[in-house]
């Protein structure tokens, strides 16, 4: 059992870069496009590229706290 | 095609609205403009293979009687393999779901086997899989998206919206857009990573298959397999993993 759930978090850990480049570029996506709402060039293209990043570094810590120390005792506080 | 020269395939019927490439070059191929209709016409086979495995099953079960949960023959049949797919599938649900896990196995078992058989069909040649277009993988991700949200409403009601919120209220405004943005990250992690592996795939075996066409290509076929078989489990073990997180209470 223990071989086959390091499988699972091999598989699940694998998606993560993925994930990170998708939230960086949706985050981008949305900031251009409500730019163009409200025509506040560069603005909010900025802030939600900075979001974006900050989603994509979320989905990390999110992934290491569910997958690395789901089993162990020893998982960080929150 | 020449038109002056007579082939066999010409005069297949559907094979002409399979090749006619009538693609709209737009966002570097991915999307096209609906008058392509192989990738529909091949999901159209995937399904109508599935109802039918479906039928055979459920009439073997009908066959065996009311109590008759034991397997009916010994030998090898559809409705025995079907048995042990979905078993397996429920188990491995299970592990990760707990007891919610039964309430979801027709959505997730229905997305699995869709493509599971799309992208095996993918691998016969002749055939297509509509997993190497984006459009059905978007489609095969937004079910899911809008299923975890459904099923977070359905859990919570509106204390679902606290999962987007972040641990504290001082830090909501902040973490809604990061939250919704994860949220859309997903639908494009999941469609792209399966069109992406399933359309490289055929690339590869099509530039095999053209260089070299007697032995080496099976490689490629054996990779293939590899790769449909992995890409399904990959799919459906994320679409598990989100369900899961909408179900659980906020962090």
């Amino acid at each position: 059992m223990a071989k086959s759930r390091g499988l699972y978090e091999l598989l699940k850990l694998s998606s993560l870069g993925l994930e990170m480049g998708a939230a960086v570029v949706i985050g981008l996506l949305m900031g251009v496009w409500l730019d163009r709402q409200f025509s506040t060039e560069p603005w909010l293209t900025l802030l939600f590229l900075g979001f974006g990043f900050a989603a994509a570094v979320k989905a990390v810590v999110r992934a290491l706290r569910k997958g690395i120390f789901a089993d162990e005792n020893d998982a960080p506080e929150e | 095609m020449s038109a002056d020269t007579f082939i066999f395939l010409d005069h297949t019927p559907l094979y002409t609205a399979i090749e006619q490439p009538a693609t709209v070059e737009k966002f570097g191929g991915m999307v096209n403009n609906g008058l392509e209709a192989s990738p529909i016409i091949h999901a159209a086979l995937a399904s109508a293979l599935l109802v039918g495995i479906a039928f055979l099953v459920n009439r073997s079960y009908t066959n065996r009687g009311r109590n008759g949960l034991a397997p009916a023959e010994k030998t090898f049949s559809v409705s025995n393999l079907m048995e042990l797919a979905v078993t397996g599938l429920l188990q491995f649900m299970e592990s990760l779901m707990g007891s919610e896990a039964r309430r979801f196995v027709p959505l997730i078992g229905g997305t699995a086997f869709f493509i599971l058989f799309n992208n095996l069909m993918g691998l016969v040649p002749g055939l297509d899989g509509a997993t190497a277009n984006f459009n059905t993988t978007l489609a095969c991700a937004l079910v899911i998206f809008v299923a975890t949200h459904v099923v977070g409403v359905r859990t919570h009601g509106a204390a679902y919206i606290k999962q987007f919120l972040g641990p504290v209220w001082w830090l909501a405004w902040l973490m809604f857009p990061i939250e919704l943005i994860g949220h859309f990250a997903r639908i494009l992690s999941l469609s792209v990573r399966l069109y992406g592996n399933m359309m490289g795939d055929h690339r590869v075996l099509a530039i095999f298959l053209a260089l070299v066409a007697l032995g080496v290509p099976v490689i490629f076929m054996g990779m293939g397999i590899f790769i449909a078989l992995v890409q399904t489990f990959v799919f459906t073990l994320l679409s598990i993993l989100y369900i899961t997180f909408a179900l659980e209470e906020a962090h």
